[in-house]
């Protein structure tokens, strides 16, 4: 728990060493004075262009109302075009005063064309020694009727390769969420999920052995929901909170072992409940991100902390704590050409958590296929750079990531192709079993399986989406 | 191995191709400026009227503010640190009622407000630089070649508020909390209709002739 606390407080104490972050300095001075320009009364406000969208949503979301009293300089009225973009649903905002009724009254007309509001969220597809083909995407549809809803779902389907036990995997997720409620900052989601997975675990040979004959597989299913609330707590930073309830049903062989290079047998741990059990946990999470581009990112940072436990007082099979924690800060050196950024990336898991909740390599090391809808792939193992043995941790309850990446800003644009950034990145991963480290025969420093990680890609951001062509895959499966 | 290098040499194809295609925007614009003394400072006279376009022009008269900054730096050739950098905003709003239009100026030399009558007299009073004080002679050697560079940005956007509009991007709506699993972790590719959303109306970048103090005799 320590770890896990010490985690938590890395994140926050980087987060807050620094500054909030430097308004514009341009716009802010020039915005400074609200006495500027007439005394408006705002008699009425049209809304108009919106065929799907619910004029209320609008309405909403503007910083002004009918009946406010501001002067024409003010900043809501200079940021109301932009608080309707935020919402998403509009390619184009534009807004007009006219006269009203009487003298100093106006009327504000807020005509807003409508875009695509299905967003693609996630495309998984590959192919590997233990799954010849796998499949899946992800869809939400963020304004569900015009309503401001978000409705989604995703399915993946992998089938199964030549490993003894497998079978072919699929999963399945359908979510909705209203992430403002009547226009509060209150917001609220729900989501079920179904999963089929087959899991491999090794049998004999060493880690660098691949291949499906030193593997075996075992199914499980999962099937549940997840319902939460959450709160804008800035502009920037939401606070959420999530109980989960799922239903497992293992089919775990009997005592399973693995026979060592050295000949040597030991069991196998794989903890899940034979036969059927509960896993419920509560959650909560936060998220401040006050990057200006998420997509092409050359200044600011995102923090994101997540604790959950699942505890039998709230009638889980499965009790354990889980931390994670993020944090990204972005500066742009020489100019916005050039961006270095920090990447850190830590987690711990502390007592009896069921297999599937436990930190994977991949989740660390972009180098290995990561799971897909938390279905595991591929049973290649990491690199083992360093010899420090990270490639023998496939699961593991402490896990981190320091990453250093450089970007560099190939061009800018105001269509089609808005944007390109090339980047290379390096950095140290590693991930352990927590008894490995208390009951070891050597120094700590030495006990740790840290080793190394490559990445370089291009990040596009285009009218149709943004795209990340990354190169670390397929560095992790090249031999040295 | 084969497939990985083929997937990159496509991207950096893609790459170049848009970028070469891309460099027009981030033109710099090259401007005869005058430069003089005055006051101890050196002054610029020049004006920025393309800024504005004919749709930038008409919401002049929208009853909205028009929001112009300008930032100026002044460069000894050769180097790549400014010696001087200096700030000036300009905003205007037409009053509806009483069919003028009111100017502030805030910049090197204080704050000025005046109210024209027409829109071209509005124009006028935003993008035009009349002896405006951009160094302190102190910092401009004689005989040294130096050139002001201008960036002029046409009502632009908080990188807040940029971040506020960019929110859903990160969040999509429908995903259930703050993600636990693979995309806590993972990086992104995502479809859908993105509308570019600028950090200002329009940004200009302008650059004056060489210039120099000629040596007292």
């Amino acid at each position: 728990m320590r770890w896990g606390m010490a985690i938590i407080a890395a994140a926050v104490a980087l987060s807050l060493a620094r500054p909030a972050p430097a308004q514009n300095r341009a716009a802010a001075e020039a915005d400074a004075d609200a006495s500027f320009g007439p005394v408006l009364v705002i008699e009425r406000i049209e809304v108009d262009g919106n065929r799907s969208t619910a004029e209320r949503l609008i309405r909403r979301a503007l910083p002004v109302h009918e009946g406010d009293v501001l002067r024409a300089g003010d900043r809501r009225l200079g940021e109301a075009k932009y608080k309707v973009l935020a919402l998403g649903y509009f390619r184009e905002v534009d807004l007009s005063l006219r006269k009203g009724s009487a003298r100093g009254k106006v009327v504000l007309s807020v005509h807003v064309v409508e875009r695509g509001t299905v967003v693609l969220n996630l495309l998984q597809f590959g192919t590997s020694r233990a799954s010849p083909w796998w499949l899946g995407a992800d869809l939400t549809e963020r304004n569900f009727l015009g309503t401001g809803i978000g409705v989604g779902g995703g399915l993946l389907y992998a089938a199964h390769g030549d490993i003894v036990g497998s079978s072919n995997q699929w999963a399945g997720e359908l979510r909705v969420a209203d992430q403002s409620i009547a226009g509060s900052t209150l917001g609220v989601h729900a989501g079920v999920l179904f999963k089929r997975a087959s899991e491999p675990y090794r049998i004999d040979g060493s880690p660098s052995q691949g291949g499906v004959d030193h593997f075996r597989a075992f199914d499980y299913r999962r099937i549940g929901g997840v319902a939460g609330l959450g709160v804008d707590v800035t502009a920037l930073a939401r606070l959420s909170t999530d109980l989960r309830v799922e239903r497992i049903r293992a089919d775990v062989p009997d005592a399973p072992t693995r026979t060592l290079p050295d000949g040597q047998v030991v069991a196998v741990d794989l903890p899940l409940r034979p036969g059927t059990s509960r896993l419920v946990t509560a959650s909560v999470g936060f998220d401040r991100d006050t990057r200006a581009d998420p997509v092409l990112p050359f200044g600011g940072d995102r923090l994101v902390l997540v604790g959950e436990l699942g505890h039998q007082l709230f009638g889980s099979d499965y009790d354990y704590t889980r931390v994670l924690a993020r944090y990204e800060h972005w500066w742009p050196v020489h100019g916005r050409a050039h961006v270095l950024a920090v990447k850190l990336l830590g987690g711990m898991v502390l007592g009896d958590p069921p297999l599937f909740e436990q930190l994977y390599a991949s989740d660390f090391n972009r180098m290995l296929t990561p799971r897909a809808f938390g279905l595991v792939v591929s049973t290649e193992s990491a690199p083992n750079y360093l010899g420090t043995a990270a490639d023998e941790v496939t699961y593991g309850e402490l896990g981190g990531a320091a990453a250093v990446e450089y970007s560099y800003r190939l061009f800018r644009h105001r269509s089609r192709i808005y944007g390109g950034d090339l980047f290379v990145g390096a950095g140290l991963w590693g991930l352990t079993r927590l008894h490995r480290l208390n009951a070891r025969d050597r120094g700590l420093y030495r006990s740790l399986p840290i080793d190394l990680f490559f990445d370089a890609g291009l990040r596009l951001d285009t009218e149709i989406g943004i795209f990340e062509l990354t190169l670390a895959n397929a560095f992790g499966r090249v031999e040295l | 191995m084969r497939r990985a290098a083929l997937a990159l040499a496509c991207a950096l194809l893609v790459s170049i191709l848009a970028a070469s295609a891309a460099r027009a925007e981030d033109r710099i614009v090259s401007k005869k400026m005058w430069f003089g003394e005055r006051k101890g400072k050196l002054a610029v006279s020049t004006s920025f009227t393309e800024l504005l376009d004919q749709e930038a022009y008409e919401r002049l008269s929208s009853g909205f503010a028009t929001t112009i900054v300008a930032r100026i730096y002044v460069y000894r050739v050769g180097q790549g640190e400014p010696v001087s950098a200096v700030m000036a905003s300009f905003r205007v709003v037409y009053d509806l009622w009483d069919e003028v239009y009111v100017v502030r100026i805030d910049g090197p030399q204080g704050r000025r407000t005046a109210r024209v009558a027409t829109r071209a007299d509005a124009l006028k009073e935003l993008t035009e630089l009349w002896q405006v004080p951009i160094a302190n002679l102190s910092d401009i050697p004689r005989g040294v070649n130096h050139f002001m560079a201008m960036v002029v940005e046409l009502n632009p956007v908080s990188k807040e508020l940029l971040a506020e509009m960019r929110r859903w991007l990160t969040k999509p709506a429908g995903s259930t909390s703050i993600d636990r699993s693979s995309s806590f972790f993972g990086s992104f590719v995502s479809v859908f209709v993105n509308p570019k959303l600028p950090e200002a109306d329009r940004v200009l970048l302008f650059r004056s002739q060489p210039f120099y103090r000629p040596v007292s005799r």
